[in-house]
């Protein structure tokens, strides 16, 4: 193996190793210890609950960050396209990008109760504004030479859009839908433990509730590898296909290339 | 010049052109007037003058990006054509970043309705034309300047157009690259025919490419016209001449407002690279450091005050204020300090772990938890009730069996509420828990719900039946005290708040825990007897408004129990039997770990 590979494999090493050491010296109501964790995560693995819960989870989370992406790029087109629109509009931006998730959760358990929506309204609330922000910056960035250089050959507004503006504008929506994905997830779940009665978030304050301190890092864990398997398997390389036209190192990746 | 009508390209006569400052007519700046000229095809026709004599708007106004105010302009050979009758070549390359070399001549040759397919090996022949071929399938950032240059040559030309509008095209390379593509531009007139218009601030390099060139002349009308046989000295000459004539300024190395281009961004690769070794670096000294923290700490255990854990919550909170403010601990001699928690496990894992010696009312299944760890405490008091009732406003529901098929509100999944709830709604009733469904929740929610429709019963504490049922319209199913005495016997109490009682003071100190159970037995029965001062107490601690207050006040006697007999040990057993069939409990404890003595004991010391 070379000292790449190694050097990947070490900081999982050392934090399981902080873990085990953690779970050695204190209370396993407190911390459990990997082993006991990894036992819980089997039971619900084979229950099924785990499966379960996490679609339910991710289903509510996509929902709500679709309809965040369907209000919020236009919004943020609109806001990046038009100064007038900016200026009748704009302030709506900060004022929903200002306002806490859980206020948004809070508001969204008082008004859609005990259904899906709940969970899907807060992830929306907080995606739109990213999707919005994300929008408004691609499109002031788009190079107006480029715009320029395509009307020169005489292509008109419709093909511009779609030949120039487009394919400017798509690394910024990408962006801001990695954003809205990874806050969606965040929030979801935190929604899910304040009202809903399903979901890894219920699931997961249910546990704590219980005193099933094993379950309840059973759940995190999953909670958080779904995320880096979303990441990895899923957004990186849809990334590295989209964007393999621009310069390596002019973008960051979490995960390293 | 030859001047037939199908080879001219482009004809302008008398164009005019005037900036408007922001001041209006006052500040109107003239730049073009009484300008004519003809480009055919063939030819190429340089463009010079000073910097602001106007060359590039004139380019734009051939390309249509400007309208000229006078004059006219026209394209002879192109009438009615639906494409434009040139191919513009910018100063930058303006090549698509996200397209390969390939691509952006793509784009010219999709725009001159080139199929899909054939697209690429057509591509493919003009980057041969300008010496690419094998760069067809790079991306510009990998090209050289001299190679993108070439790609939007390769892609202007592509565009099929007659007219070339060059406007300072190779005015960022470097000299040789430079007159390599002079050589590369003579070189494709001669294939392609295509007559140009270029505009350029450089003698040698309109002498080395143009036939002839026309020289603006700032604020004069027209513009003067040098052509010249061969290049070489005596044209440049002559141009010289010309330029000179005219007061031309020494040539300006570059235009005003020329963007940067791809400029450096190198970057500091190597500083980010140190930077993120000392994120993780901390990061595993945080993580290091939290785990640490969870060490088991010396705390002392003699001689030290009793801790009392309890959780800020309700009603209990009343308790604790009562015994605060009435001094009962003092009253019953009793050392302590209280800790205060803000979560249900609060006070529980505190116990497990040796941060309280005792707590007064532990939840129910986190004690029973305890206890079937073999965890060194001893449960020594029934301090609350699981009290409450279902209650429902909707009026198809007339009895539980009408609960069938609909949502009945309760404690959340796990708790003890619940497990009592759906006991006796099996054991007493018939309905089995999938005969219904379940919606966990605190007691808020549960209201809230109700209100809303989105449940048909609910089992609220005994306090919000008082608070709630003539706002809401409620009407009681089912009473749960009375229901668990049918379950577990007569004068049972479904336990919710149990008093927990580490070993360790038992063992040591068993007068602080008598005295402790004792003061709290004290404190629940004051509390009964004298309805007037729970109510304030609520009011002044937890900030309610009088009804609120009374509300409490009024169920003080069924929320609190306070007693500890074999009926009580016998109600706890049942209840752990349903926490371990519901899955809440893993394990039953041992009878062992419930302790009356204790209770008898302080029954005997308050007489």
């Amino acid at each position: 193996m070379n000292v790449l590979a190694w050097s990947r494999l070490a900081f999982p090493a050392l934090l399981l190793l902080a873990w085990a050491l953690g779970a050695h010296f204190s209370d396993p109501l407190l911390v459990p210890s990997p082993a006991a964790t990894w036992g819980a995560l089997v039971d619900l693995a084979m229950s099924g609950d785990l499966w379960n819960e996490l679609g339910i989870s991710i289903q509510r989370v996509l929902i709500g960050v679709v309809l965040g992406a369907l209000t919020g790029i236009p919004f943020g087109v609109a806001l990046g396209a038009s100064g007038a629109f900016t200026r009748c509009c704009g302030a709506a931006l900060p004022a929903v990008s200002a306002t806490s998730s859980a206020i948004w959760a809070v508001l969204g358990v008082l008004w859609f109760g005990l259904s899906d929506m709940a969970t899907i309204f807060v992830v929306a609330m907080t995606a739109a504004p990213l999707f919005a922000v994300n929008a408004r910056d691609g499109v002031r960035a788009v190079d107006a030479d480029l715009i320029q250089m395509a009307r020169s050959m005489g292509y008109g507004p419709f093909a511009v859009a779609l030949r120039i503006l487009l394919p400017s504008v798509l690394p910024s929506f990408f962006s801001g839908a990695r954003l809205a994905l990874g806050f969606g997830w965040r929030v979801g779940l935190v929604a899910e433990a304040l009202g809903s009665p399903t979901g890894v978030g219920f699931r997961l304050k249910q546990a704590v509730d219980l005193m099933h301190t094993p379950e309840v890092f059973a759940w995190s864990i999953s909670v958080v590898l779904i995320m880096i398997v979303i990441e990895g398997l899923v957004l990186e390389p849809i990334e590295m296909r989209s964007f393999r036209w621009r310069k390596p190192g002019s973008v960051g990746s979490p995960l390293g290339a | 010049m030859t001047n037939s009508s199908d080879a001219l390209l482009v004809r302008a006569v008398d164009l005019g052109l005037s900036f408007d400052g922001n001041n209006g007519a006052k500040d109107s700046r003239r730049i073009l007037s009484h300008v004519s000229f003809d480009v055919s095809r063939g030819e190429i026709v340089a463009l010079l003058g000073r910097s602001g004599a106007g060359k590039t708007s004139l380019l734009n106004i051939v390309a249509g990006f400007l309208a000229a105010q006078q004059g006219s302009l026209r394209f002879p050979s192109h009438a009615g054509a639906a494409r434009p009758p040139f191919a513009y070549v910018f100063q930058e390359d303006r090549l698509l970043p996200w397209r390969t070399a390939a691509g952006n001549i793509g784009l010219a040759l999709d725009r001159i309705g080139v199929p899909r397919a054939r697209r690429r090996a057509l591509a493919l022949d003009a980057l041969a034309d300008v010496g690419l071929r094998d760069s067809a399938d790079l991306y510009p950032w990998q090209l050289s300047g001299g190679m993108r240059s070439r790609v939007a040559l390769a892609r202007a030309l592509a565009l099929k157009a007659p007219l070339l509008l060059l406007d300072e095209p190779f005015g960022k390379l470097d000299s040789g690259t430079r007159a390599e593509m002079h050589d590369l531009l003579r070189s494709l007139r001669t294939r392609h025919e295509f007559g140009a218009l270029m505009v350029t601030h450089d003698v040698d390099e309109a002498v080395a490419l143009a036939d002839r060139a026309l020289v603006l002349r700032p604020g004069r009308p027209g513009l003067r016209e040098v052509a010249w046989d061969s290049r070489g000295a005596p044209a440049t000459r002559a141009l010289r001449a010309a330029l000179s004539e005219i007061e031309l300024a020494p040539p300006a190395p570059a235009s005003p407002g020329v963007k940067n281009g791809a400029g450096s961004k190198a970057g500091s690769n190597e500083g980010r690279e140190v930077s993120r070794r000392a994120v993780l670096a901390l990061g595993v000294t945080a993580f290091a450091a939290t785990a640490a923290s969870f060490s088991p700490r010396a705390w002392a255990a003699s001689a030290a005050p009793v801790r009392v854990g309890y959780w800020a919550t309700g009603i209990q909170l009343a308790l604790i204020e009562l015994i605060r403010e009435r001094k009962l601990f003092e009253k019953h001699g009793l050392d302590y300090e209280f800790v205060r928690f803000a979560d249900v496990n609060g006070n529980t894992l505190a116990l497990a772990t040796g941060r309280i010696d005792v707590a007064f009312s532990v939840a129910g299944t986190g004690a029973l938890d305890l206890a079937a760890r073999g965890r060194p405490i001893r449960i020594v008091l029934s301090t609350q009730a699981a009290d409450g009732r279902l209650v429902t406003r909707n009026p198809d529901v007339r009895g539980l069996d009408d609960l069938r098929g609909r949502s009945v509100g309760m404690a959340p999944a796990g708790s003890a509420g619940a497990a009592y709830t759906h006991a006796f709604l099996a054991q007493n009733h018939g309905l089995e828990s999938s005969a219904y469904k379940t919606v966990g929740g605190g007691e808020a929610r549960l209201v809230q719900l109700l209100v809303q429709g989105e449940i048909d019963a609910a089992l609220l504490r005994e306090v919000s039946v008082a608070q709630f049922t003539e706002r809401l319209k409620l009407r009681s199913l089912a009473d749960q005290r009375a229901e668990w005495e049918r379950l577990a016997g007569t004068g049972a109490v479904p336990p919710l708040g149990l008093g927990v009682v580490r070993q360790s003071i038992l063992e040591s100190r068993r007068d602080d825990a008598v005295r402790f159970i004792a003061a709290v037995i004290d404190g629940i029965r004051l509390g009964a007897a004298q309805p007037d001062l729970v109510s304030d107490l609520m009011a002044r601690s937890l900030k309610l408004s009088a009804d609120e207050a009374r509300a409490y006040a009024d169920t003080w006697g069924i929320s609190f129990h306070g007693k500890f007999d074999e009926a009580d040990v016998q109600s706890l057993d049942t209840a752990q039997k349903l926490f371990v069939a519901n899955g809440s409990l893993e394990a039953a404890a041992d009878r062992a770990f419930f302790d009356t003595s204790v209770y008898r004991d302080a029954l005997a010391r308050l007489g």
